[in-house]
């Protein structure tokens, strides 16, 4: 990683930044405290000025907004359909011819993109009065069946109170809650004695007319009328007389009664009807707003192209603001990969008037990091990623973790056709979905795990579970079987366990070597001897021990064995302490480093799981054969095996595969990183293009 | 005869209730942030799937059973203390994976929070699941070494 420093003249500003844009290797970032560029001329360092370009930004960022919200109402009413291998396929290409041809199209698409707006606002506008009024007409409901207006408030004579009431009431039960009321209220005082005769002008309803005549003296003669009731809401009409009003309505509020306030002077069947021609008009609306819509189902590629094209500007604008411009010149700072410079500066000598220089970043600074490796590493770099980037003084584990990897996923998947389907399946969509970026390394990726799979599977004899022996013996009565390269896992089990621990120790011992490399690198060669080599000198006694054991060639090896495991303990307790002060403190530190044994015997028996998950795939894959071959030989037991066979063996696939996958993240995460792997890289991110939906062809 | 099925049986049926408590418990945190993203469909099935691999543990540790006692071809004719100790071999199976895929459903619960708040971060998620899947292995590989070798004892 070099830093960059470009000084041209002011007039090539877009263009240079426009040509860096489109080259995508530079990061562009001023060095920090420096604000003195490094080169002659102090008297116009004070007038050197940053462009004030978030203005423009701001624009282009309402724009991109815009013609993004003009996409997602496409893609919520007109939906496109997308192919179930959409998500592997890479961006368009685009030539620049087309580019600035399309790009003159901007304002054309820009209304377009507005249009689709407004007619999504017109919808949503719709929708908003569509339950509006359905909430009106839902109250207006109960009302259908009175004739006069709500608003209606009596006669001469007579007041009429319209209402509703909290209660399922008829027209007697309410005048008797109502007399009830009353004399608990007045305890029937004769002050409101009123005369039966004195009601007019009532007879002109259709309603039945209840009179209380029988007990005129305790509460004033009311006409009632239900329109309508149910058990939450009972729609009366109340009528007395107009000097009875403030009595009857003060009793009629204490029952639970509500007013409705209808500003028109329209009965409810009038009313209703208007808002049900309201819905049906704004119903119409939407679907003519709709189509409208639908119409415009081929503006989603130029609006996807605009999308692309403003993201790019807003960029470029935001590029040119971290420059500093002088009164005719301006300069430009950021990092630059190595690799990338000679080229860069050709073609910028070539094209402008520039002057170009690299020099060495400064060791305080936090340079970025950008991984690069040769093809068969460079597609784990992703988990490597996902973890946390090298700090500058970690060494990149990718090349060391790539050959461990595809190993081990192998291992665990380890059957030689699934292996064989997930090489065949990748290699497809490398060849015709052409991916980019990120989804390219990945099926990279998997191509190489699945080429290890092939490996491991045909060494264990598994080709999907013990698919030739079971074949074999239904439909064709004979006895074959694909004899394992090596040996078979499920007959010797401990076979695979043995070597499952013994490839983890070799991880581990490759993580620690290192760790060692690093150290020294800096160095620290002391500490690598003390922290990792004493180590060593254990693991290589132990090691004696074990092989002593197992080739049974007991009585000198063992003891020889043992004893260089002591030394290389004793070595540790009399070094492992040496950061602390006093000597008891330091004895204390040393034993207490033996303790780091249980980790790393925790760490290898970690590698079991290489066993574990490598039998399951073979053991169910050939229960998956065994359940297919119940149907016996025959058509119909062939037809009963396919079934079986490909939904068994798709199942088992995809788990063991997820398995694979999530182990062999871990084993490299905490297994081995753990050893000499710290992190905390900051990624390189270059100005360039990062655009959605098209990528861009340079014209030569 | 009846003890070594019942061998397999637990290994298999703990085993299995274990990861469908587990795959249900992640599953429905994972259908929340569904509703919200459908987009995160993809990430969340790998959390969704971990507690399920402790059923497939179980049956292949029942699977061996069925095998070594002649259930699947063969003559099933053990006795009495052979058929003891299958039932004793399948038990680390049934019991570790049970346990273990409720734990480990908890954890992917708490991941499928991230993956709602982080998407980037979904590996980290996903590693962390794997720290108890762990344990139902070892649980796994115990039984199936029992499994293996209890007929080499000659009972």
């Amino acid at each position: 990683m070099k830093r960059i420093e470009v000084i041209a003249l002011q007039s090539d500003a877009k263009s240079i930044v426009e040509f860096l844009q489109r080259s995508g290797t530079v990061e562009i970032s001023q060095r920090p405290g420096s604000t003195r560029p490094a080169y002659a001329g102090t008297a116009e360092d004070s007038s050197l000025v940053q462009l004030h370009t978030h203005v423009n930004i701001t624009q282009f960022d309402k724009t991109l907004h815009m013609v993004n919200s003009a996409l997602a109402v496409l893609h919520e009413y007109v939906p496109a359909k997308k192919s179930l291998f959409a998500s592997f396929t890479g961006r368009r290409e685009l030539s620049l011819t087309e580019f600035s041809a399309r790009s003159h199209k901007a304002e054309e698409t820009l209304r377009k993109a507005n249009e689709i707006i407004a007619l999504s606002r017109r919808i949503e506008a719709a929708h908003v009065v569509i339950t509006h009024t359905r909430s009106q007409l839902e109250a207006m409901l109960p009302w259908q069946d009175l004739d006069i207006p709500m608003q209606f408030s009596g006669t001469d004579h007579t007041s009429a109170i319209v209402g509703s009431l909290p209660a399922l009431y008829t027209e007697e039960s309410l005048l008797a809650a109502l007399m009830e009321s009353f004399g608990i209220e007045s305890g029937g005082t004769d002050a409101l004695l009123r005369e039966v005769d004195d009601m007019a002008g009532v007879g002109q309803l259709a309603h039945p007319l209840i009179f209380s005549e029988e007990r005129a003296d305790e509460f004033p003669p009311v006409f009632i009328s239900v329109i309508s009731s149910s058990r939450e809401i009972t729609c009366v009409v109340v009528i007395c007389h107009k000097d009875d009003e403030p009595l009857v309505r003060r009793t009629l509020r204490r029952v639970g009664l509500s007013i409705h306030s209808d500003p028109t002077k329209h009965p409810p069947a009038v009313r209703i009807a208007r808002f049900r021609a309201r819905i049906a008009e704004a119903q119409a609306e939407i679907a003519d707003a709709s189509a409208q819509l639908a119409g415009h189902k081929h503006e989603r590629d130029s609006l996807e192209f605009l999308s692309d094209y403003y993201l790019m500007r807003r960029d470029k604008y935001e590029a040119l603001g971290q420059l500093r411009f002088s009164r005719k010149t301006f300069v430009l700072e950021g990092f630059i990969p190595q690799k990338n410079t000679k080229h860069l500066e050709e073609v910028m000598n070539r094209h402008f008037n520039v002057s170009v220089t690299f020099e060495d970043p400064s060791e305080d600074e936090n340079i970025p990091v950008l991984l690069q490796n040769n093809p068969l590493v460079s597609p784990v770099e992703d988990i490597v990623e996902s973890y946390s980037l090298p700090s500058r003084t970690d060494l990149d584990p990718n090349p060391a973790m790539a050959f461990f990897y595809y190993l081990f996923f192998g291992m665990m998947l380890s059957d030689a056709g699934y292996g064989v389907i997930i090489v065949a399946a990748t290699l497809a969509i490398l060849r015709f979905l052409k991916p980019e970026g990120n989804m390219k390394r990945n099926i990279q990726k998997f191509f190489l795990c699945g080429l290890s799979t092939v490996f491991w599977g045909a060494l264990f004899g598994s080709w999907f579970g013990n698919i030739v022996y079971v074949v074999s013996t239904t439909f064709l009565g004979k006895n074959i079987s694909l004899a394992p390269l090596w040996f078979d896992p499920v007959t010797d089990p401990l076979k695979l366990l043995i070597l499952s621990l013994i490839l983890g120790f070799i991880h581990i011992m490759v993580g620690l070597a290192l760790r060692f490399y690093n150290m020294c690198r800096h160095g620290e060669w002391l500490d690598a001897l003390f922290d990792i080599g004493l180590w060593w000198v254990v693991f290589a006694g132990l090691g004696v021990v074990v092989g002593s054991m197992a080739l049974t060639v007991t009585f000198p090896l063992q003891t020889i064995g043992l004893w260089i495991a002591a030394a290389g303990g004793l070595g540790l307790v009399l070094t492992q302490g040496r950061s602390n002060k006093s000597i008891i403190a330091k004895l204390f530190g040393g034993i207490a480093s033996l303790y780091s044994i249980t980790g790393y015997f925790s760490d290898i028996l970690s590698y079991s799981r290489l066993m574990a998950l490598g039998l399951v795939t073979g053991i169910i894959g050939t229960v998956v054969n065994t359940i297919g071959s119940i149907g016996g030989g025959g058509i119909g037991g062939a037809v009963i095996f396919i079934i079986i066979f490909i939904a068994g063996h798709s199942i088992n696939i995809g788990i063991n595969a997820l398995g694979a996958y999530v182990h062999v993240n871990r084993l490299q995460y905490v297994e081995f990183f753990s050893k000499f792997y710290e992190g905390g890289g900051k990624a390189f991110k270059p100005f360039g293009i990062k655009t959605k939906s098209y990528k861009f062809k340079e014209d030569k | 005869m009846f003890f070594a099925l019942m061998g397999a049986v637990l290994a298999v049926t703990l085993a299995c209730i274990g990861s469908a408590k587990g795959v249900g418990i992640a599953s429905e945190a994972a259908a929340a942030v569904i509703i919200d993203d459908p987009s995160k469909f993809a990430k969340l099935l790998i959390l969704q799937l971990l507690p399920g691999t402790q059923g497939l543990y179980g049956l292949v540790v029942a699977v061996m059973i069925l095998l070594k006692i002649g259930v699947l071809g063969g003559s099933p004719n053990i006795s009495l203390l052979a058929g003891l100790l299958y039932l004793a071999a399948g038990l680390p199976a049934g019991i570790g994976g049970l346990i273990s895929a409720i734990a480990q459903a908890r954890v992917a619960v708490t991941g499928v929070t991230i993956v709602a708040k982080k998407p980037s971060e979904s590996s980290k998620a996903i590693i962390s699941a794997t720290l108890v899947e762990f344990y139902a292995l070892l649980s796994f590989i115990s039984s199936f070494l029992m499994v293996m070798n209890i007929e080499k004892l000659g009972l």
